[in-house]
This record gives C-alpha cells, sequence and structure tokens, in this order.
C-alpha cells in the first residue's frame, strides 16, 4: 500500500482523465471507508488553519512535484483531507486516524496537472473519538508553478559529526515520487568518505565524485564510464576540492585548501572549520594536467569556492588575505571572503586579472557557495560574518545578486538557522538549499520557485513519504545538487572503478610564485584534513 | 544407512545439563557480571524503522538484532545469568539429538556434546564476545541438525534449499554449516547421494554469494565470509574461537572416529559420566585463570560512573584499587563530581601521574573521555565527544544520555528532544527519557535540576578554541573564561599535584577563599607543609589556615620518612602502611 492509514476518496466530479479501473476503484474504497467515517452530525467551521508539519502552507511547488504529504498536529483520531484544484474541476480526498497524510501518486499527479500557475486548495477536518462534530480548518493553499523542477537530486547522507564518521551514502531521489536509490555506499568502499558530488549543468551522465582514503581520489563518470583520477600534483596545499564544472565540460576548477577545524567552548557555536592555505587550480581533462590559477598577488590571498558564469566567461571564486599561523577566536573572525571574478580563456587556458564583484569584508561579512543562474544573471551566495564555513554558523544567510545591477538583497526564503548550500536547477526556476531550521544541527532540502524578475515562492522541505521521517532522523542532507535525470550508476559500479589503479594527474604549469607559501604548509598535521568537512 | 544408536545417557545429561547450568550461572551472576553490564551499555535497542533496517540490510544482521534483544536482559544480573546459561546449554542439547545419527558408540558422547557449550562459555568470559555469536553457533548447529534428520531425499533438497534463507539469517556461520554437511554427506551417505549432495549445496551456496555480493546486498566479499563471526582482537579468545569452529566442522568425523575408541558397555557410561565431569573441572580451572579482577574493577567503576554512582566508585577503588589507567580516570571523575578532588586524590592509587585525569583525543577512549570534560561544564566538548562515540560506536545508552544533558544545558532543545524520542524508544531507558522530558523547552527546570544547573554554573563564560592535542591547556583556558568554576580549579590543582609540581600547587591556595572555599583540601594543605619544610616559610594562603591534624601528621611523616632513609628495612611498605593516602607518599615513592 502506498498510504498507509490513509483511505482515498476520489469526487465524482473529478475530470473524465480517468481511467475506467480508477474510476471503480475510487468507488469501491468509497463504499468500504465512506459510510463508516463521514457520518458527522455538525459541521463546525473554525477561523484558523490547521497545524501541520512540515509547513506546506503557502508555498510555492512544482507541477511534477511528489505528493506533498505531512503530518497534522491537531487533536482527533479521524481526519479527512480534501484537495481540490482551484477550478474546482478535479477534488479527492484521503482520510486518516494518525493525522499522517498520505496523498495518493496518481491523483496527486492530476490535481498537479490541473493546477499549473494556479493553486491548489487542501481542506482539513479532524474530528475527536466519540463525537459527532466535524472540525472544519481554514483551507490551505499551495501555489503551483508552471515550470517543472529538475527530476533528480543527488545529496549526502551522513551523521552531522565533526572528526569521525561511519556510514556514509551519496543518494540519488526522485522529486517526482520518493523513490530514493544510494550512488556511493562507503561500506564496499572500506568505509572511505565519500563527498563533493558535482554535476556538469546538472547532467546525470557527467560528473564527478570524491572519495577521501585507502581508495581516494577524483571519481570522473562520463559515457557510461568511471574513471579514477589522483589530482593532486605536487605542491598542491591540499586535494582538489569544492569542484565546478566548465561549461564546456573539459575543465573542471577546484580549491585546493589545507583545512584546520577548531571546536569552540562557549555553547553559541560549536566548531569552525577554516583554511589554513587555499588556491585555485584548474583540472583539464583533455589533456589530464592540473594547472594553478595564477594569480599577481597570490601570496596575499587565499582563493576558494569557484564557480563558473554559465558561458564559461568568468570564474567566480572567493577570496580574503592569507591568515597568520595564529588561529585564536578573535583571529578566524577577523577573517571575511569577498566575491571576485576573473575572465577566462578556454583556448589558452589563461585567466585574466581579479576584479571584485562583492565586497564583503567592507561590510565586515563573508562570502561563500556562489551560484549563478543558468542565465547569467542572476548569483545566489550565503553571507555569514566571519570565515569560510558557513554551515555551522547560524546567521548565515542566501543572498541574491543581480550581476547586471550589482544590486544585492537578502533573500526572503532565509529562516533564524543556517542557510547555506545552494544549487540552481537546470531551468534556472528553482532552488534548492540547505537549511537547518527544523532542529539547528541537521540540514535539510528547502526549495524555492524564483521568478523571472527575481521573486521567490514560500520555500519547502523534501517531500517524504512518511511525512514524520525528519522528527527523529539525526543523519543530514548535505550538498544537495539538481539532477536532470536518474544518474545510472550505483554502488557497486564505484567498488569497481576503485579497484583500479587511479590516473595521476600532471602539472601543467610551474609553480613559481606560489612555492613559497605551500612550503612548509603541506598537509600532515594532526588536525589537518581530518574529518568530513559536510 | 545410518544407525539409530541407543542412547544410555539420556538422564545424565539432564544432569550434566543442569551441573553446568549451575557452573555458568554461578560465573556470571557472581564473578562475571561485569560482561553484562559491558555489554548491556555497548548498545541500544531501538524500536524504530530507521533504526532496525540497519538489522535487514545484510546477512547475518537479524542475529545481530536478536543478540541485541537478548542483551537487554542484562541490565538485571539474574536474568542475564539466567539467559547466557539457558542459551550456553543449547549447542549441548541440539548436538543431544544430532548425536543419534552420527554415533554408534556412545562411549563419549556426553563429552563431544559439552564440549562447544564449554569452550562458548569460556569464550563467553571475554567482554566483547556478544550473544549474536552464540545465537550463531545455536543456529548453524540446528540446521545441521534440520537437514541431517531428513531422511526422504526430496525433504533433504528442501532443507539445503533454506540455505540462502539461513545464510541471510546467520551471516558467515553458514560457512561452517557448509563443511559440516559435506563432510557428514561424504561420510555417512552411501551411493551417488553422498557426492550429489555436497555439490548441490556448493551449488547454492556459490549462487547465493554471488547474488547477495552482486545484487541483494552492499557487502564487501571479506563482510560476506566474516560477518558476524566473533573476530575478537585477543589472541586467547581468538584459539578458542578456532578451536570451536574447527571442531563442529569436524564434528561428524568424530561420528566415525570414535567407533576406534570404543569400549565395553559397562564401562560406557561411567567414561562418558566421568569424562564430562573432568570437562567440567577443567572448566572452571580456565574460569579461574581466565577471570581477571582487574577487568572486572575497571568496567565496574565505569558502570558506577555511567550511573552517577560516585561514592560507589570511589569505595571500589579505595577498597580494590584498579591498576587501570582508565579505572584511575574514572576515579578522579567521581572525586572530581562528589567534590574531593583534592580532599581525596591519593586515597585511590594513582599510578598514571597527571594521565590519569584526562584522556587523550582518538578512538580508543572516544566512549569514556567526555567525563572529564563534562565533569568541569566544559559542555561542548562533552557533547562533541559523545557524539563522536555515537557516530562511530552506534547509539549507547550513555551517550545518547549525555547528548540530552549536554543539549538541554547549552539550550539546543530540539535535538535533546530527538535524542529523548530515541531512549523512549529504547527497552531499559524508557523512564529515564520521561524524566528528561519535562525539563524540554523548559529553561528555567533545566537551571533549577540538581545536576544541570550546577553545569550551567561551570559553562565558560568566554569563548575560546578547545585544544585538542594538549587537552589539559583547556583547563587554565576554562578557569580564565569562568573564574568562578571550582571543579576546573580542583583539577588544575590535581594536575599540578599529580606532576609533582609543589611550588605551583601552593601558589594558588591564595584564590581559594575568593573560590568560596572555607578550608584548604587536604592534599593542598599537604603540599604546603611539604613546601614549608624545604623553603622554611609557608606560602601565601589567601587567608585560610592550614589545620593542626594536618600538621601533626605531617611531623609524623617527616619523623617516619627520617628513619625509613636511615633504616631502609622499614621501607616502603611501612610507609605506605601508615601514610598512603597522602601526597607526601606519592611525591617520594611514585
Amino acid at each position: 500500500m502506498l498510504w498507509q492509514n490513509t483511505l482515498i476518496q476520489k469526487s465524482l466530479t473529478m475530470k473524465p482523465k480517468i481511467k475506467p479501473i480508477q474510476i471503480l476503484v475510487a468507488i469501491i474504497v468509497i463504499h468500504i471507508s465512506g459510510c463508516t467515517t463521514d457520518n458527522f452530525e455538525n459541521t463546525q467551521k473554525l477561523d484558523r488553519k490547521p497545524a501541520i508539519d512540515p509547513d506546506y502552507s503557502g508555498v510555492t511547488i512544482p507541477p511534477n512535484i511528489a505528493p506533498m504529504n505531512f503530518l497534522i498536529q491537531e487533536e482527533g483520531n479521524f481526519f479527512r483531507i480534501t484537495v481540490t484544484s482551484s477550478s474546482n474541476d478535479a477534488q479527492f480526498s484521503v482520510t486518516s486516524s494518525d493525522g499522517i497524510v498520505r496523498l495518493p501518486l496518481g491523483a496527486w499527479k492530476e490535481m498537479l496537472g490541473d493546477s499549473k500557475g494556479d493553486k491548489i486548495k487542501i481542506q482539513v477536518a479532524a474530528s475527536e473519538e466519540d463525537k459527532d462534530t466535524l472540525k472544519q480548518f481554514q483551507p490551505i493553499y499551495m501555489h503551483v508553478a508552471k515550470e517543472p523542477i529538475d527530476p533528480y537530486l543527488s545529496y549526502r547522507l551522513l551523521y552531522p559529526g565533526y572528526y569521525s564518521w561511519s556510514k556514509m551514502k551519496i543518494m540519488q531521489r526522485s522529486l517526482e515520487d520518493f523513490r530514493e536509490e544510494s550512488l556511493i555506499e562507503n561500506q564496499i568502499l572500506e568505509k572511505n568518505c565519500a563527498n563533493c558530488h558535482a554535476f556538469n549543468q546538472n547532467n546525470p551522465d557527467e560528473f564527478l565524485v570524491h572519495i577521501r582514503g585507502s581508495k581516494g581520489g577524483t571519481y570522473f563518470m562520463e559515457d557510461g564510464k568511471i574513471t579514477r583520477t589522483a589530482l593532486k600534483t605536487e605542491n598542491m596545499p591540499g586535494g582538489a576540492t569544492y569542484p565546478s564544472w566548465h561549461p564546456g565540460g573539459r575543465y573542471v576548477a577546484f580549491s585546493s585548501n589545507k583545512v584546520k577545524q577548531s571546536f569552540y567552548a562557549h555553547p553559541q557555536k560549536s566548531i569552525e572549520v577554516y583554511d589554513q592555505v587555499s588556491a585555485l587550480v584548474l583540472y583539464d581533462r583533455e589533456e589530464n594536467e592540473m594547472l594553478y590559477i595564477r594569480e599577481q598577488d597570490t601570496t596575499d590571498h587565499m582563493q576558494t569556492f569557484p564557480s563558473w558564469s554559465p558561458d564559461g566567461q568568468y570564474l567566480y571564486f572567493c577570496r580574503t588575505r592569507q591568515v597568520e599561523e595564529n588561529y585564536s577566536v578573535q583571529n578566524v573572525k577577523d577573517i571575511h571572503y569577498d566575491l571576485a571574478r576573473k575572465p577566462f580563456d578556454p583556448e589558452t587556458r589563461t585567466f585574466g586579472e581579479t576584479e571584485i564583484v562583492f565586497d564583503a569584508g567592507k561590510r565586515n561579512k563573508s562570502v561563500s557557495f556562489p551560484r549563478i543562474s543558468p542565465d547569467g544573471q542572476y548569483l545566489v551566495f550565503t553571507l555569514h560574518d566571519y570565515g569560510t564555513f558557513p554551515i555551522w554558523h547560524k546567521e548565515a544567510d542566501l543572498y541574491l545578486l543581480n550581476l547586471q545591477s550589482g544590486n544585492y538583497k537578502r533573500m526572503k526564503l532565509n529562516s533564524d538557522e543556517t542557510e547555506s548550500y545552494h544549487t540552481w536547477s537546470s531551468n534556472g526556476r528553482w532552488l534548492v538549499f540547505s537549511s537547518k531550521r527544523r532542529d539547528g544541527r541537521s540540514a535539510r532540502p528547502y526549495f524555492a520557485w524564483f521568478g523571472s524578475s527575481g521573486e521567490i515562492g514560500k520555500p519547502f522541505v523534501l517531500p517524504q513519504e512518511d511525512p514524520t521521517r525528519y522528527h527523529n532522523m539525526l543523519k543530514t542532507f548535505n550538498i544537495p545538487e539538481f539532477v536532470k535525470g536518474k544518474i545510472n550508476f550505483g554502488p557497486r559500479d564505484f567498488a569497481r572503478a576503485a579497484d583500479k589503479q587511479s590516473l595521476s594527474a600532471k602539472a601543467g604549469n610551474s609553480v613559481d610564485s606560489t612555492q613559497q607559501w605551500f612550503e612548509g604548509k603541506k598537509e600532515g598535521s594532526a588536525e589537518t584534513e581530518w574529518g568530513i568537512h559536510e | 544407512m545410518i544407525r539409530k544408536a541407543k542412547n544410555p545417557g539420556n538422564t545424565d545429561i539432564y544432569y550434566l545439563f543442569a551441573l553446568f547450568f549451575i557452573i555458568t550461572f554461578g560465573y556470571f551472576f557472581w564473578f562475571g557480571d561485569y560482561v553484562l553490564f559491558f555489554q548491556e551499555k555497548q548498545s541500544l535497542l531501538i524500536f524504530s524503522r530507521e533504526y532496525l533496517e540497519e538489522y535487514f540490510i545484510k546477512p547475518g544482521g537479524l542475529l545481530e538484532l536478536a543478540g541485541e534483544f537478548l542483551t537487554r536482559f542484562y541490565i538485571n544480573p539474574a536474568n542475564g545469568a539466567l539467559i547466557l546459561s539457558v542459551i550456553l546449554i543449547l549447542p549441548g542439547t541440539i548436538l543431544f539429538k544430532t548425536n543419534r545419527r552420527l554415533f554408534s558408540d556412545q562411549s563419549y558422547t556426553l563429552l563431544f556434546l559439552m564440549i562447544p557449550s564449554i569452550l562458548l562459555l569460556l569464550m563467553q568470559t571475554h567482554y566483547y564476545h556478544s550473544m549474536e555469536y552464540n545465537l550463531g553457533y545455536i543456529l548453524v548447529l540446528l540446521y545441521f541438525l534440520i537437514t541431517t534428520v531428513q531422511n526422504k531425499k526430496q525433504s533433504r533438497y528442501i532443507a539445503l534449499a533454506l540455505f540462502p534463507f539461513v545464510y541471510y539469517l546467520v551471516g558467515a556461520y553458514i560457512w561452517i554449516f557448509l563443511v559440516m554437511f559435506i563432510l557428514y554427506s561424504l561420510l555417512y551417505e552411501k551411493g551417488k547421494v553422498r557426492y550429489v549432495y555436497p555439490a548441490v549445496l556448493m551449488g547454492i551456496g556459490g549462487i547465493t554469494l554471488l547474488v547477495f555480493k552482486a545484487l541483494l546486498f552492499f557487502q564487501p566479499l571479506d563482510q560476506l565470509f566474516q560477518y558476524p563471526l566473533p573476530l575478537v582482537a585477543d589472541p586467547r579468545h581468538s584459539i578458542i574461537f578456532y578451536l570451536l569452529t574447527g571442531y563442529l566442522v569436524l564434528y561428524p568425523l568424530l561420528g566415525k572416529t570414535s567407533l576406534l575408541l570404543r569400549l565395553k558397555k559397562k564401562y560406557a557410561r561411567a567414561v562418558s559420566l566421568v569424562s564430562v565431569l573432568i570437562a567440567f573441572a577443567i572448566t572452571i580451572l580456565i574460569l579461574s585463570k581466565l577471570y581477571n579482577p582487574q577487568t572486572n574493577r575497571v568496567l565496574q567503576l565505569q558502570k558506577y560512573v555511567f550511573e552517577k554512582q560516585w561514592n560507589e566508585a570511589i569505595e571500589l577503588h579505595e577498597t580494590a584499587p584498579s591498576r587501570n589507567l582508565i579505572g584511575q580516570y574514572f576515579y578522579n571523575i567521581a572525586l572530581s563530581e562528589t567534590d574531593q578532588l583534592c580532599d581525596r586524590l591519593f586515597f585511590g592509587r594513582q599510578d598514571f601521574g597527571a594521565k590519569s585525569l584526562i584522556l587523550p583525543w582518538g578512538n580508543k577512549h572516544l566512549s569514556r573521555g567526555a567525563y572529564f570534560y563534562y565533569a568541569t561544564g566544559l559542555i561542548n566538548e562533552a557533547h562533541r565527544w559523545a557524539y563522536e562515540d555515537m557516530v562511530v560506536n552506534g547509539y549507547r545508552p550513555q551517550n545518547l544520555k549525555l547528548l540530552v544533558k549536554t543539549n538541554l544545558i547549552n539550550g539546543n532543545y530540539r535535538m535533546a528532544e530527538k535524542q529523548i524520542n530515541m531512549l523512549e524508544k529504547s527497552f531499559n531507558y524508557r523512564s529515564w527519557a520521561k524524566k528528561y522530558e519535562s525539563l524540554l523547552y523548559h529553561p528555567k527546570r533545566v537551571q533549577s535540576h540538581p545536576e544541570l544547573g550546577e553545569k550551567i554554573k561551570l559553562l565558560p563564560n568566554e569563548d575560546f578554541f578547545i585544544q585538542l592535542n594538549n587537552p589539559q591547556n583547556n583547563i587554565p583556558l576554562l578557569l580564565n573564561a569562568n573564574q568562578t568554576n571550582r571543579k576546573a580549579f580542583e583539577y588544575k590543582v590535581a594536575w599540578l599535584m599529580l606532576n609533582k609540581n609543589i611550588e605551583a600547587t601552593v601558589k594558588q591556595i591564595k584564590q581559594m577563599k575568593e573560590l568560596g572555599y572555607t578550608e584548604i583540601p587536604r592534599h593542598v594543605e599537604e603540599a604546603a607543609l611539604a613546601y614549608s619544610n624545604s623553603t622554611g616559610e609557608l606560602p601565601e594562603l589567601g587567608g585560610l589556615k592550614i589545620s593542626r591534624e594536618r600538621r601533626q601528621h605531617f611531623g609524623k611523616y617527616v619523623s617516619s620518612y627520617s628513619n625509613v632513609r636511615k633504616d631502609p628495612s622499614l621501607g616502603e611498605e611501612y610507609m605506605r602502611t601508615q601514610f598512603g593516602k597522602t601526597f607526601w607518599f606519592y611525591f617520594h615513592f611514585k
């Protein structure tokens, strides 16, 4: 059964798109269930909406999203939920005895189809045991956008821990229903750490994944093959991380970071992850070469979070002045990253001069995770008080920067908890981002509709078949990425690739001026590169 | 044709089982109870889909789940000893049935069938030998019995066809069955089937392995061959494991070889009985050798600390000292939690200097290190240790309890609520969770809670980064961040005393009055007198006084110590008897 504890009733006012067999099933179900549950003498209309979890009231949803199942947090042992399209042409009802509402996939899909560009009304009525009165709440509305969302979401599922990890999975989840499959399971990769999955323009056939540990390497997926690659060349301060695909597919930009974790003593914060050294590097897949992205004043700056513009002409990134090796709380609080970019010529593999796009330092803030909309008009970044790792910063919020006008604003989708990792859908109409608003610690993927003029719909959390799934779940959804289709690789494919010898990247250019600050700052100290840096 | 043998020991066997039961129960109730409570604290069975489904996605997972379930009863030593005693008899009872088909001569069958139970009992004395290991052997023997009692070919094939299901149930124990059955077939079957059965079984086994590996489960090959066999990292345990496994694998061969040892019928019963009694006597002897009172003490101390039975922990270490670093660490925690660290530190054995105050960061001490930080009010760090323990070792009562408490102290109610919900779905900790549930979203209730409220007062007011590599540096940092934190202050002084740094120790006395002390803690007085003895002047006492009793005691110590130096025959032992609980003795003799 797709909907335990829930009975479905379809109205006879349904549009004649329904197949006869569906009507027959609906009639049978109505016959079985309707007689015993709907005999209420009185109906009491309440002037408030029902409390539901997740809060889907007023959200904007895509026309191809999975059923928005929810839990009714009201007293009662009988609930009737009636879902109606705005035109009143389609309607179906479900009942529930425990408040858990699981909407039937078929009827839901039809409802969405009928309501594109309009809204869906959800009417909840509840009754308590031995009472003849049915309490009817004010209806909840969900706005249905015209633009679909990418059908898959990929994320890492793990405990939001510090140093240690045990089981870790990278998952792909259908957004059109509830199918969830693992892409990588680290238990067959000698419990290595799997992270940083990145797709070339949301393409399920072209992406990469990092593995850290005995099976370590960057695994590239293309043309149905997985290639294990060792990207770290001599003098890189750390492994290649935070990947961003050049739209042409030939290049991938990374940052190479020497990372340190420190733990706060005061209860207000728990952990700070920050770079001691970081530089941008470019991997040329055709030549299997790793190139340093040079800069005149490289010795003075740390650069991280590379992100290509959709036309591939600019590489955006975050940068700050090189920190001293004195990591007190106050020193770390003085680290502020600006948003910068530099032009790129793919023919010559060269970059132009750096220009500052958003001077966060002046505002005593720090920028992370720049992501540009597919039409190149907007850039969304995370803004937080300091440092380079906002996911543990409560104050971290998403900001929208108009790349034409230079105007920026705090987005309406933020909460009092951390909002950080975000990605655009391939059509640019949806954003997915990580938010810790539910419990302050575990990130959940939230989706928000993005209008052509920069307007934002109320975000909603990834719907689950069991809407109570988030209640006791301690694991976090890390790095949510939209994917345009199902990924045809699985854990065993990665395990097979992991058994093969990795292809080592060559150093594509000499190190020159960067040499001096890499010396003595390579990986190896006890607190470096530990942890999962989720 | 297999001859069904008569069994003269039908009644004897019940007496022997009863005797074995008494030995097992007695051992685990009176001596080895630490194994029970250690194992009960090693995991937490939670009745939730997310938790339980982990057991269904690997061969052998259900066996582990069954073991987890039975282990919950270990919380009561009598129940635990009872369950273990019954479980450990089961291999014998199954083999009792099996022997009827294997042994044509009954001379030594009683001994043969008791050996697996005896070996499992010896293995069980190791505190990492889990219940699931016993169940694995039991189920595999049961499957062997079910398969071999089938006389009709069709029934035999049906039993063999259950191989994939049993493999899924018991995991790698199935390979023991596979070899047992092949041997059985080759030795006991006649005609073609003696080769056909093994061939069929190997075929089924191979296909099952392939399907499990390639299609059904995400398990590496070595796990499919090993999980959940009892691969405990202890050579003594490993030897018994290999002995037991080898013994069972070759068990069908015993039936045949026993023919060579055939005795006259009139002696058979006596020999059989006597051999088992001798085996029991040897077992008791080995049990006494395997029993390690030091392990017992450490795990007892751990239990007392986990259950906040501070006085019991202190009394145990002072009457039956642990020589183990962890045991002494727990003693010091108990002293700190009862505000006696500087008054009683040397009443208990201290062999490791300052190392027994704080355990170093790392997997080795992941489940224990949090308690120092919790005792001193460095709650963020206590939380981190507990969290990492949960990630690495899974849900355990003590890590979830610590997470609940630290989250409540830090005001992270939503996380505390999740963890309380998990404990509410557990077997033995529902009432604990209910108690703490009432604190959720009520900061005032948390502040007035006798334990949590006190910890809140110790919290750092200023922020600093935790020192991981030199954890002792956190103590002065914590004191700087909250100058009223007496627990941290006492740890600082204890650190100095254990490092025999008298000068730095006595320098702390001047702050004591401000910290609320009305008298100088006993060991600090001792340090002050030692300081005065060597420098000729008392340190700055900040308005406090050294007691007359301590001065008199010191006088006696000085005199005795002078005699000892003059007459070494008096020696260390005399000084230990007279002054073993003093800083002076620690200073001179440790």
